[in-house]
């Protein structure tokens, strides 16, 4: 009898992992696909960009969440972010990118907390003394 | 299903912190059910709580004071807080649940308002919640803490095994195993030393709020079936290995926070194992 139960509770964790796990394959010629990932993966890779960064230099990323702006007064330039939350939406982070060719925020750009998705190649920069680190970006769209 | 499991497969594959996450993960429950089954019994189920709510208060203090390696200071105070709950609880003039009460409450306070008065981070909302709730903290392991996870388990497991018998014999009558020549209060605060280990441990994998179920739900959910100590100790430890394992596969496809969904597994395994206890009492 025990055993039978067992074998019962077996199924019925092995049921539960098949119960409500969609998704999506990674897109291809992308190292790193964060749209195709959960919340809580999305935001642990984030979490390592962001820890080692220079893991992920020359990478392409494709990302997806909120477009986030600020303006900082010692260099007199907007800077401009995607953020990606997690799961309980307690925890945010942001991405900076830089969107190639000549264009004008913010006429050319989504309004701000507008959804975006990109794609660019991990970069590295130097500002007032520190290294930080963009996506710079060719393709950028606002899905509807 | 399939398509479930090849994505499993590909985050596997790809993503070293799943990797780390589901050793770090495994170890963790093996740890916290082993003793699990003695805090039940020696009606200790609420201390998980007050001391996962002391390392909270430390880990702010930690935090404060900008130690790389929060560790050597969460460790030590959550053990000293273990000591004096199980060893002088019944000899102060707060007597026990009182005591665990004030420490738990005002732990989590002090550290909150240290937190928020000595904040390091821009993100302070985002630190409290993963230290709280353990949303994704089993998900950003370094190796250096999944290394230090695996020598801890691997110390509480050795601690467990070693002195089992008398860790049986102090669980079920105390006083009768003092008389016995057993030297109770020297075990309880090994216990106590574990214990605290265990919960510190355990806050990378579903949050200070959360440690309890850890603890807890293995435990009775495997006295819903089984009876002897032994029985009932392995079933735990399986339910708890396999109620993890879930909670992070299911954590990481459905995308819900690691800890909640942990901890829901193991509610619904605590369902699935009192409804078997009920069909295995009528035949």
């Amino acid at each position: 009898m025990k055993k039978n139960l067992l074998t019962a509770l077996t199924l019925c964790l092995i049921g539960a992992l098949a119960a409500g796990c969609g998704g999506k394959k990674p897109a291809a010629g992308i190292d790193v696909d964060l749209t195709a990932l959960s919340g809580v993966m999305v935001y642990a890779e984030v979490y390592n960009m962001m820890t080692s960064p220079e893991e992920y230099l020359g990478k392409t990323i494709k990302a997806n969440g909120s477009y986030a702006v600020t303006y900082y007064d010692k260099t007199g330039q907007y800077y401009h972010f995607v953020l990606v939350e997690d799961a309980g939406a307690c925890c945010q982070q942001g991405l900076e990118f830089r969107w190639s060719g000549e264009r004008v925020y913010p006429d050319e750009y989504p309004a701000e907390n507008a959804k975006i998705e990109l794609v660019g190649v991990y970069s590295r920069y130097e500002l007032l003394g520190d290294t930080l680190y963009y996506l710079a970006v060719d393709e950028l769209t606002v899905p509807g | 299903m399939t398509e479930a499991l090849g994505r499993l497969a590909y985050y596997f594959q790809t993503f070293e912190f799943v990797r780390y996450a589901m050793v770090a993960g495994v170890l963790i429950a093996l740890c916290s059910s082993l003793l699990g089954v003695t805090l039940v019994l020696k009606r200790f189920s609420f201390i998980g709580d007050g001391l996962s709510h002391v390392a909270f208060g430390a880990t702010a203090v930690a935090a404060a004071m900008n130690l790389t390696d929060n560790i050597l200071l969460v460790l030590p105070v959550t053990i000293l807080c273990a000591v004096l709950l199980l060893r002088t609880g019944q000899n102060t003039k707060i007597k026990g649940d009182a005591s665990l009460a004030m420490i738990s409450v005002g732990a989590l306070a002090i550290g909150y308002l240290i937190m928020n008065l000595f904040a390091k981070s821009a993100n302070l909302s985002a630190d409290v919640c993963a230290t709280l709730f353990g949303s994704t903290s089993i998900l950003t392991l370094s190796p250096t803490a999944v290394w230090l996870c695996a020598g801890l388990s691997a110390l509480v497991t050795a601690v467990f095994l070693l002195f089992y018998h008398k860790i049986f014999s102090v669980t079920f009558d105390e006083d009768f195993a003092a008389a016995t020549g057993v030297r109770a209060k020297a075990y309880n605060l090994l216990l106590a030393v574990v214990i605290a280990v265990i919960i510190v441990l355990a806050m990378n994998l579903v949050g200070a709020l959360l440690v309890s179920a850890l603890v807890v739900f293995p435990a009775l959910s495997a006295m819903r079936v089984f009876k002897s100590f032994l029985s009932v100790t392995v079933c735990s430890v399986v339910m708890s290995v396999v109620c993890a394992a879930l909670g992070i596969l299911i954590s990481i496809l459905a995308g819900t926070p690691v800890g909640a969904t942990i901890v829901a597994v193991n509610i619904s395994g605590f369902l699935i194992f009192s409804a078997a206890g009920r069909i295995l009492q009528r035949s």
